[in-house]
């Protein structure tokens, strides 16, 4: 799907051909290799894979908050309306994180200070981007954010520290200061994992409310499939280091093309076969310092062809948003390959 | 303290591996007490397993370690095969842990990163047959390896060398050295990968057909449970508030709690993104419950009598055990 390279930028978010490298003992790990995808204002995208698939390290790919010396992005654009953010300098960079894109983390526990009161570090953001010093306009700041988020009492909240809520409590926290200073794109890791079930749907409730108050384009990053059926609009589906199928969400659940797609719908419907066994994806995800040129999913997938383990498949279009990268779901839907380079081939 | 209507689950205790009679555990705590576990009762017959559902703080994992054997209850028994846990003399007492088996949540840290494979499985063995195990144990372990699906030269590497699934197997086979009676799995999907768990939840129903052991399976939603259980108890701040054979929870939930449970683990569907939350905030301190009904603070239908008196457990036919006042 290569259009020309356009450089009014419509889109509030593109990624281009984004490759993040770590770069260990033990070989490189081509832990984001090639990936590209935008994102428009009012948007939720999910970026859905399991451990070691490469969907937190693109987001920290987005912020630039790869660690270093190991890790290196090593080629690729991450345009924020249009302005590349891999080209800013350090100090740049720090202005546009927490102002313009802000990150909502697994654990609101260790994304809290333990030692400051919420109000004191709810204050903090505010004075550094937005230059806030009266004390009567932080705290209005503040509590607008609280009430936003749906805590009750918030002139009690601001002066409890992290420990006396409960984890939802302080996951509407983390939310709160993630959007008090006004930022186009929010970035979610996992929010609602190291909560309860019955706690999971309030806050993913809430991300989809204040996304939808505030024209956030927002980035839901789960290995729950079940989370992005319930707050994104696009879904794209990450397989060690690239994205393999991407898809608006209802789309995507009803026909489902790659292999892999294909099967962790079935995981997570809980599919058993005539003997009630569960259905399962034999085999390992792939150890990304060790990948052969072919599909990496080739040694697990059902479907697989002898094409499957030399060459990587290219993207391929099956419908206008409907992409997919699997030479199984291309001879299923008639595709050609039209012996062109794929351009991902390295 | 309550009284509760010490209504028992069908299974006659005689059949059972363990049984637990109406079991409680407090904690002293600044500030009063914890009541971890309130009047629990529940027993598991050979090749049958119970599953244990509920949210973080709801005694859940304290009635796991009651089980084992690692905390004495403050009230009520713990029976393995008949005898009371804490009233057995030395050498019965070894024969409660070669009968008994755990496999915890977290794959990296419930194995010896400086073991190799071979001792970690073996430990069980070598601990409890003593010099007997020598020679036995290069086939046993062979066989071991096998049994979870994991290649001979497994043996001599370290857990780091392998992935969460993996290592999950190698707890399994730890855990089914001895061919426990019971073996109680805390959590043990939960860490892994979607591709992941279900081959671990098909291997552990696969052993218990080999080893016809009893399965204490606990876990925090109702989807993980679904697979494995026979019956399902569902835990909210320390007490029972629904048990029933695995369809009734499924298909005829009662208590209200079970019915919001249910709801957030049903397979997804974006075209009916459901964000309406049936139960609201989140679980009170168990140090200081709110009277009558646990429950009723965060419950959709409560009424009045709720926070007044407590609901008791009782047979609502088939085996189907409610607390709820207003569940029929």
């Amino acid at each position: 799907m290569s259009r020309a390279p356009s450089t009014q930028s419509r889109h509030l978010l593109e990624v281009k051909d984004l490759r993040t490298h770590f770069f260990t003992r033990n070989g490189v790990a081509k832990a984001v290799d090639g990936v590209s995808f935008s994102l428009d204002r009012g948007q939720t995208l999910g970026l859905v894979g399991e451990s070691g698939s490469g969907k937190t390290v693109t987001l920290m790919s987005i912020v630039r908050l790869i660690p270093k010396p190991a890790g290196r992005i090593v080629s690729g654009e991450v345009l924020l309306e249009g302005r590349d953010l891999l080209k800013l300098s350090d100090r740049d960079m720090r202005e546009v994180r927490g102002a313009e894109i802000s990150v909502v983390t697994q654990d609101p526990m260790t994304s809290l200070n333990p030692l400051y009161t919420i109000g004191n570090q709810m204050e903090e953001p505010l004075r550094y981007h937005q230059h806030i010093r009266s004390h009567s306009e932080l705290r209005s700041h503040v509590l607008d954010a609280l009430k936003k988020v749906g805590i009750p009492v918030p002139e009690r909240r601001m002066k409890s520290y992290p420990h006396q809520l409960s984890g939802g409590q302080r996951q509407r926290i983390v939310t709160a200061m993630a959007i008090e200073c006004q930022p186009s794109l929010l970035i979610a890791d996992e929010p609602t994992t190291a909560l309860d079930v019955t706690v999971q749907i309030q806050i993913l409730r809430l991300l989809r409310e204040v996304q939808k108050e505030m024209n956030l384009g927002m980035i839901v990053v789960t290995h729950d499939l079940a989370v992005v059926a319930r707050v994104c609009d696009v879904v794209a589906v990450m397989y060690a280091g690239r994205i393999v199928e991407k898809a608006p969400i209802v789309e995507m659940f009803e026909k489902p093309s790659h292999p892999y797609t294909q099967a962790l719908m079935k995981a997570v419907e809980g599919e058993r076969d005539a003997t009630g066994r569960l259905y399962t994806i034999e085999g390992q995800p792939p150890d990304v310092r060790r990948l052969s040129p072919g599909c990496p999913f080739a040694p697990r997938c059902p479907k697989v062809m002898d094409i499957c383990r030399g060459e990587y498949p290219p993207v391929a279009s099956l419908s206008s948003q409907h992409t997919v990268s699997c030479w199984a779901a291309m001879k299923e839907n008639g595709i050609e390959h039209i012996g062109l380079a794929p351009g991902v081939a390295s | 303290m309550t009284i509760q209507d010490r209504t028992r689950p069908a299974t006659p205790p005689a059949s059972a591996v363990i049984t637990i009679e109406a079991v409680s555990k407090v904690y002293p705590v600044r500030g009063g007490v914890l009541k971890a576990v309130d009047n629990v009762s529940l027993s598991i017959p050979r090749g049958k397993t119970v599953g244990v559902v509920g949210e973080s703080g709801c005694g859940k994992t304290t009635l796991s370690r009651l089980v084992l054997r690692m905390e004495p209850p403050t009230e009520g028994r713990v029976l393995f095969g008949g005898r009371d846990v804490w009233k057995l003399g030395r050498s019965e007492r070894k024969g409660f842990h070669r009968g008994v088996a755990a496999v915890f949540q977290d794959p990296y840290s419930s194995l010896n990163p400086r073991h190799r494979v071979s001792q970690i499985v073996l430990e069980p063995v070598r601990v409890n047959m003593g010099r007997e195990s020598g020679g036995l144990s290069r086939v046993r372990l062979n066989d071991l390896l096998r049994s979870v699906g994991l290649p001979e030269a497994a043996a001599g590497l370290y857990p780091h060398e392998f992935s969460g699934g993996q290592r999950q197997r190698i707890a399994i086979a730890r855990a089914i050295s001895l061919s426990p009676d019971l073996v109680v799995l805390d959590e043990p999907v939960s860490a892994l990968d979607v591709s992941i768990r279900a081959q671990i939840l098909n291997l552990l129903k696969d052993l218990q057909q080999q080893i016809g052991g009893a399965y204490l399976f606990i876990a925090h939603d109702l989807a993980a449970v679904r697979h494995m259980s026979d019956e399902i108890a569902v835990m909210y701040l320390g007490a029972v508030v629904e048990y029933a054979p695995v369809q009734a929870i499924y298909n005829a939930p009662k208590h209200p709690y079970t019915q919001g449970l249910l709801a957030a683990s049903l397979p997804p569907d974006p075209r009916r993104p459901n964000l309406d939350a049936t139960i609201f905030g989140e679980i009170p301190s168990p140090i200081d419950p709110p009277s009558g009904c646990r429950f009723r603070t965060r419950c959709p239908i409560a009424v009045a009598h709720c926070a007044e008196e407590r609901p008791p457990l009782r047979e609502r036919g088939d085996g189907h055990l409610v607390a709820c006042h207003l569940a029929d």
